[in-house]
């Protein structure tokens, strides 16, 4: 009973401190992020190609956690929106599409965002991030809250970041 | 019973008379290639008319995209940005042709900024609604104009690139998940 107890009392302060949303840390290396029990890595944009008013963003995200985490979205001070999108390929025809209820991020998995697949979309860019440029982003989790990115910027179709 | 004997053998005959027919009909149709290309009305970024006469002389590539896509158009231009500059002047004995689908923000002029990001040899076309729809039933491209959750206009399509001969005649394609080495090398034996 006392262990019961107990283990109920520490689900609760963890998901208390989850939900606050406080960042428990955030790098300030472009590209990496670690926020509860979510580790992001290899986050890069890419520049867009001129007069487009869409971009969008990649990353590895782990879930190191014992709970399935949810990216909602995000933000970006440079445009008006970021959702989480999805890419297919099925016989020669891609397909895009948003993720309504986001993206879920089951316990121990880890999740890639690349050209091709999974990609946040930056929608309604008000700046143009250019190659070279380190860019700010911030990603909304269901139990991570918000966390903090810093994004390198690619140059125009890149489909990988390199130095 | 002698009767109900010859509705049935009457019936494996037209069975096998049918079957035939089918297999013959499916087998003439391997010998000819399904045609793919031919005759299309355009405009291209300086806004002046742009058909199938215009790209002969010379072997083309041609893809689909719209301006507003975020993923595989940029990547796909850029590709073909980085083989055209391999090939250096070979490029100039190809034709590189960017068809915008979006006939609403695809004008000849948003198409021209957007394209001043890749190769300048890279040729970009755009048309009304009917003009495109009937260039991509000519050349068995798929696409359709979605609305997301959010408002916004997307569009899915074919993302292949169509390889054709200096004479029009459809060659091959490039896919989106192909090898880069391996997209050079076809592009490399359409201006050999």
């Amino acid at each position: 009973m006392r262990f019961v107890l107990g283990a109920l009392f520490a689900s609760m302060l963890v998901s208390a401190s989850f939900a606050s949303g406080t960042k428990v840390y955030d790098s300030e290396i472009p590209g990496v992020a670690l926020a509860g029990t979510i580790f992001i890595s290899g986050a890069w944009t890419r520049q867009s190609p001129p007069g487009v008013t869409v971009g969008s963003a990649y990353f590895r995200i782990k879930n190191n956690g014992d709970v399935a985490e949810r990216l909602l979205g995000g933000e970006v001070d440079f445009a008006d929106r970021v959702e989480v999108h999805k890419m297919e390929m099925k016989d020669g025809v891609m397909s895009m599409f948003e993720l309504e209820d986001g993206l879920t991020i089951q316990p121990g998995e880890t999740i890639s965002f690349e050209p091709g697949g999974y990609h946040l979309m930056i929608m309604g860019l008000e700046e143009q991030p250019m190659a070279g440029d380190i860019v700010p982003m911030t990603l909304d989790f269901s139990e991570a809250g918000l966390v903090d990115l810093l994004l390198p910027v690619a140059p125009i179709g890149a489909k990988e970041f390199s130095q | 019973m002698k009767e109900v004997r010859i509705v049935l053998w009457a019936l494996v005959l037209i069975a096998l008379v049918g079957g035939g027919v089918v297999l013959w009909q499916k087998n003439r149709g391997d010998g000819s290639l399904v045609s793919i290309g031919g005759a299309f009305t355009l405009t291209d970024t300086k806004g002046e008319r742009f058909t199938e006469a215009d790209l002969k002389g010379k072997p083309y590539a041609m893809f689909f995209g719209f301006t507003h896509c975020p993923d595989v158009c940029p990547t796909t231009l850029w590709e073909m940005t980085t083989h055209l500059k391999a090939l250096g002047d070979d490029g100039d004995r190809l034709n590189m042709v960017f068809v915008g689908v979006d006939h609403e923000r695809d004008t000849p002029e948003h198409l021209g900024t957007y394209l001043s990001a890749f190769d300048d040899r890279i040729i970009g076309l755009s048309g009304t609604e009917e003009q495109i729809a009937r260039m991509a039933k000519t050349y068995r491209i798929f696409f359709e104009r979605v609305e997301d959750a959010s408002g916004d206009i997307l569009y899915n399509h074919s993302a292949q690139v169509l390889l054709f001969k200096a004479n029009g005649q459809f060659k091959s394609t490039i896919a989106y998940e192909e090898r880069a080495e391996t997209a050079f090398e076809k592009l490399k034996l359409l201006v050999d």
